[in-house]
């Protein structure tokens, strides 16, 4: 997290990653050059950069949306999560060199202008074997675009959260149309049976993982709490709370975090004001929360994030009766002081 | 994450997960088959006529028809060429004249006009002959 709209915020972590990155995309694209000379040696430069660019772009594409689901499932893929925004820019200039080197390939030798020839050269728009495949990879290349270019903290905090939010969800109707993309353009042309079922295989792994982490969160949603008459609800026993760490409990549909440190807890919203991480799921550090995904951090006793930031959540008042913990219903404005209940 | 956008993420997943699989096996089954295969292409005695040119490419031939001849190309593999214009060369004065277009893999069939002195397969985009024959 930092003050000022610094370009990257590197750190000795970001940049290892940025490495690993780099240089898997650098094997890659050197194994599937390697691997056309051997088995296509006439294959264009021109093909051979559009082929190997989309694949590449369509494999950063399958391992960013798989680490989403699989943080939720393991802790120990949260560093993926963390530095998941530079993959995202990565697979966008892989997209756009393909795309580009397409359009420049197959648009831009006649008289028309290459986007309009893109949308108007095939016309086949009411068939599915012949349909005009380009302009989905082109609608989808928009997306990605898109989000590149507000993949930065200005725009988060500008955009604000909510459009922020939702415009980066476009990635999934974005990924529904690379995939007809594949399917209706280079499967049509040259059928593998191999690559079919990869990417189907790949398509169902991403689409399970989602739908069971999906899952498996509404049954935390739905937990019933014993609700006393006064407006208290029975969270946990105290024993249940590791250390320095917090107990995720629902509340009127919305979760809050019930943290344990230095022998007090404090309850606050466990949705991170950045991009609505699960605070519940961090740990305390140096006497604030921690949001996993981005290092965002807030004071458990009110919420606020400490100076110079201005970030605040939601505080919530505990009690405690004998070894069990008890959280009222009704939430305090964000940035309300609320005094820890002393273990 | 809010409830509303956990809920969100799952109607859209459980949106993709059933219409997705559906359009691919669709897309699938949509496939065409190759116009010819490579293991089919038998040249018969009937096809052949003057066979100008077999290689492992094209096989070329030309046929006379009555009055007519005709001209046979048959594409045995996907050309390399983002175009190939067919161009027939007049014995008077070598004009060339245009034949027709070859796109894909398959046979290929054109009217013929007069006599040939040669025949031009010529990409235009990459200006460059792909073959050039002469009868």
């Amino acid at each position: 997290m930092g003050l000022n709209y610094d370009l990257v915020l590197w750190n000795k972590h970001k940049k290892s990653y940025d490495k690993w990155i780099a240089l898997a995309v650098l094997c890659y694209l050197l194994t599937f050059v390697l691997i056309t000379f051997l088995t296509n040696a006439e294959t264009s430069i021109e093909t051979l950069i559009i082929r190997a660019f989309g694949t590449l772009a369509l494999a950063l594409l399958h391992v960013i949306l798989v680490i989403g689901p699989l943080a939720r499932l393991n802790k120990g893929f949260l560093p993926l999560l963390y530095n998941r925004r530079h993959l995202g820019v990565s697979m966008f200039l892989a997209a756009l060199i393909h795309g580009g080197f397409s359009i420049f390939q197959f648009h831009t030798l006649g008289d028309v202008n290459p986007i309009y020839s893109v949308f108007t050269s095939n016309m086949e728009y009411n068939s599915l074997a012949d349909f005009p495949f380009q302009t989905l990879g082109f609608f989808a290349l928009i997306i990605f675009f898109l989000m590149a270019a507000t993949s930065h903290d200005f725009w988060l905090k500008n955009l604000t959260p909510k459009t922020w939010k939702r415009l980066h969800m476009m990635v999934y109707p974005a990924y529904a149309l690379v995939v007809l993309h594949v399917f209706l353009g280079a499967f049509q042309q040259q059928p593998a049976i191999g690559s079919i079922g990869l990417l189907g295989l790949g398509f169902m792994l991403i689409a399970s993982l989602h739908l069971y982490t999906g899952f498996k969160e509404r049954k935390v949603d739905r937990q019933k709490a014993k609700v006393t008459e006064d407006g208290w609800e029975f969270v946990c026993e105290i024993d249940e709370i590791p250390g320095d760490r917090a107990k995720i409990f629902t509340l009127k549909k919305e979760r809050i975090a019930v943290f344990k440190y230095e022998n007090k807890l404090s309850a606050i919203s466990n949705v991170c004001k950045h991009q609505g991480g699960p605070l519940g799921e961090g740990k305390v550090v140096d006497g604030c929360v921690t949001c996993p995904w981005h290092g965002y951090q807030y004071l458990p006793h009110n919420g606020q994030s400490p100076p110079p930031f201005t970030e605040k959540v939601a505080t919530y008042k505990l009690k405690k009766v004998g070894s069990q913990i008890y959280v009222h219903q009704e939430a305090f404005p964000e940035g309300t002081a609320v005094e820890p209940v002393t273990l | 994450m809010t409830s509303n956008l956990r809920k969100a993420h799952k109607l859209i997943w459980i949106l993709l997960f059933l219409t997705i699989p559906v359009l691919m096996v669709f897309a699938v089954l949509e496939i065409k088959k190759p116009a010819i295969n490579d293991g089919n292409l038998v040249l018969t005695e009937a096809l052949l006529g003057q066979v100008v040119l077999d290689n492992e490419a094209f096989s070329i031939s030309v046929q006379k028809v009555g009055e007519t001849s005709q001209l046979h190309v048959i594409v045995k593999r996907p050309l390399k060429n983002p175009s190939a214009v067919i161009y027939g060369v007049s014995s008077e004065e070598k004009k060339e004249y245009f034949i027709g277009v070859i796109d894909k893999k398959g046979v290929y069939y054109f009217q013929l006009k007069g006599d040939l002195k040669g025949i031009r397969m010529y990409d235009a985009i990459k200006e460059q002959d792909i073959i050039n024959i002469e009868l």
